[in-house]
């Protein structure tokens, strides 16, 4: 396979459980595009934060999220989540860590 | 024969000697305190070092880099002291070569005036007659001298160890070293065992130099110091007092050129970097810069993991893009060229046939890693946006902000790089997208990276988002050529 369709090696795929998970933590908070306020994103996987990036928490992840609207000027965004409101293991609540987007203060 | 006397220059070289050797003794030891590691592999896996001159230890669920790894030592064993690689470097090179100019006139003169009988045995009953010394100097007595000869045959002995083994292998252990002699010629760091290996040997022989400089003078004070110092200054036994007055004299001397060097070096670091690299640029330029590499590793020897320096851009943009596998990254390429150009990273990939070259990795603080990149020949690039007549450098402007992103970096501010166009458009400079046949990992540059074979890591600019062709580099910045070179005090061209 060549490196042009591999999928980049920081990548977490979601499968659709987590991936269902995290549009209830998206319902829950409210969160909306960043650009046009559609409610409609399409979640995509996740990068891991927490050991790459200096200021990151440990535990902290990006899911990518894609607005479907098309006339949206910026449909790429992303929101900032803990691993244990989408990742399989344990059960622990969020315990009132809210998901953030990208670019929402800390 | 040749009276073994002590002729002037065989004098004056000693003394020159002696400050560069303590010079590169000391600029040594800044060398390696930015990286106090050794290893045997090129890899330089963490925690396969053999040696370790430092109690740092590093988090294993944060990415740290080898600026983190860095140690501070003291003004007294290192030059000039307190993480100033930069300065280490240019006093390292200047002396070098200064220690090399001293070496060849020393030589020229010794076989010229037919001195080289007081180094160079002419019998094999020297090494019988050298253990006899070796055994009256341990029952604290002193052996006679050599007929005729200035020295005991143990003396004479490590004389021409030193002289005719030690200095040699030092330059060439050293040479070993430099990224563009590794790429031109790789035969050349495997004949040491690798390029690490390369490394220890230059470190045992500077501990070897070490342990000479000691006995030496124990040799001297044991010998008679007011004796021999007559000799070294006035070439004939004469005035011991004077002698002595003058030794010590000429100590000082050399002690106010390291305290000089060391209190401008860390108050002054610019002029320094401008007056030493002037000296060191042209040896460079001449004997370096055309060596293009002809590296090709195997597959085998990759190294299983890279270590990095520089940490990645902590900015919501840059991870946006990241998670989005940087669909929305664009390179801006402009500046003195006559088709300004933005790319997207399947642009790039699409724009000419992917380069791909295994090769080893210098970073600047002596480690080093094999790794295969693939990627866009920058020569392509350049024919592509074609350059303007007065377009001489290269900028490559990245998204790290050092104040931000790397702490144990010194300074802040965007990071940037300026390369020579000529080194743009050898063939081993690569903008690189790939890493060992996988997307360009985010820790070593992603989406786009700079590789410079014949240069050490830090002039491969990662997480590029903008190329621009210059004239001059003398506004950006404070004007040094790189970020590295404005607060680091690097050369901006750094084949060794």
């Amino acid at each position: 396979m060549g490196a042009e369709r591999a999928v980049r090696p920081e990548i977490t795929v979601l499968s659709a459980e987590q991936k269902h998970r995290v549009a209830k933590q998206l319902r829950r908070y409210g969160i909306t595009c960043t650009s046009c306020g559609s409610e409609d994103l399409d979640i995509g996987d996740g990068l891991y934060l927490g050991f790459l990036f200096l200021r990151e928490e440990q535990d902290s992840y990006l899911i990518a999220l894609t607005c479907d609207n098309p006339d949206c000027l910026a449909p790429r965004t992303g929101v900032r989540v803990h691993e244990s409101q989408f990742l399989d293991k344990g059960q622990e609540s969020a315990g009132g860590r809210c998901p953030r987007r990208a670019g929402a203060p800390q | 024969m040749t009276q073994l006397d002590f002729p002037a220059w065989l004098r004056v070289t000693h003394w020159v000697n002696v400050l560069f050797i303590t010079l590169l003794i000391r600029s040594g030891m800044e060398i390696v305190a930015t990286h106090p590691k050794f290893y045997w592999r090129d890899q330089c896996k963490p925690g396969t070092e053999w040696a370790r001159f430092t109690r740092k230890t590093m988090p294993k669920d944060k990415l740290y880099d080898t600026l983190d790894e860095e140690e501070s030592y003291s003004s007294i064993i290192s030059l000039p002291g307190h993480k100033k690689l930069g300065m280490g470097r240019h006093w390292h090179f200047f002396s070098v070569l200064g220690w090399i100019l001293t070496g060849l006139v020393y030589f020229i003169l010794l076989f010229a005036t037919g001195q080289w009988h007081r180094y160079i045995p002419y019998s094999w009953s020297i090494f019988p007659t050298a253990w006899n010394d070796l055994l009256t100097y341990l029952s604290f007595n002193l052996p006679p001298l050599l007929p005729g000869q200035p020295l005991d045959a143990i003396q004479k002995l490590t004389y021409a160890f030193v002289l005719f083994f030690l200095a040699p292998f030092q330059i060439l252990t050293g040479t070993a070293q430099s990224p563009a002699i590794e790429a031109r010629f790789p035969w050349y760091v495997r004949l040491w065992g690798g390029r690490q290996s390369a490394r220890n040997l230059h470190l045992f022989g500077l501990l070897i130099f070490i342990g000479f400089i000691a006995v030496h003078l124990v040799m001297v004070a044991s010998w008679g110091w007011g004796q021999l110092n007559a000799l070294m200054i006035f070439g004939e036994v004469r005035d011991r007092g004077w002698a002595i007055a003058l030794s010590f004299v000429i100590i000082a001397a050399i002690v106010a050129v390291h305290w000089a060097a060391t209190v401008l070096s860390l108050k002054r670091p610019r002029t320094v970097q401008r007056a030493l690299g002037a000296v060191v640029m042209g040896a460079r330029k001449l004997l370096l810069r055309p060596l293009v590499s002809r590296q090709d590793y195997s597959t085998a020897e990759l190294s299983p993991e890279h270590r990095v320096n520089g940490k990645p851009p902590d900015s919501d943009g840059y991870k946006v893009m990241a998670v989005h596998n940087f669909a929305d990254w664009r390179l801006e390429v402009g500046g003195l060229v006559e088709h300004p150009m933005t790319f997207t990273l399947e642009d790039l990939r699409a724009l000419c046939a992917k380069q791909t070259q295994r090769v080893l990795h210098n970073c600047v603080q002596g480690w080093t890693s094999i790794g295969e990149w693939s990627g866009l020949p920058m020569r392509d690039m350049v024919e592509f946006v074609k350059p303007l007549p007065q377009a001489r450098y290269v900028c490559f402007l990245t998204m790290q902000d050092t104040g931000r992103d790397d702490p144990s970096a010194e300074g802040e501010g965007q990071f940037y790089e300026v390369i020579d166009l000529t080194v743009a458009r050898q063939s081993h400079t690569l903008l690189a997208y790939e890493m060992n046949g996988e997307p360009l990992p985010i820790k070593h540059g992603a989406p786009l990276r700079l590789r410079v074979e014949n240069q050490v890591g830090f002039k491969m600019a990662k997480w590029i988002e903008r190329i621009e062709f210059i004239s001059g580099y003398s506004d950006i910045g404070a004007g040094m050529g790189g970020w590295r070179e404005d607060n680091v005090f690097y050369d901006k061209n750094v084949e060794i």
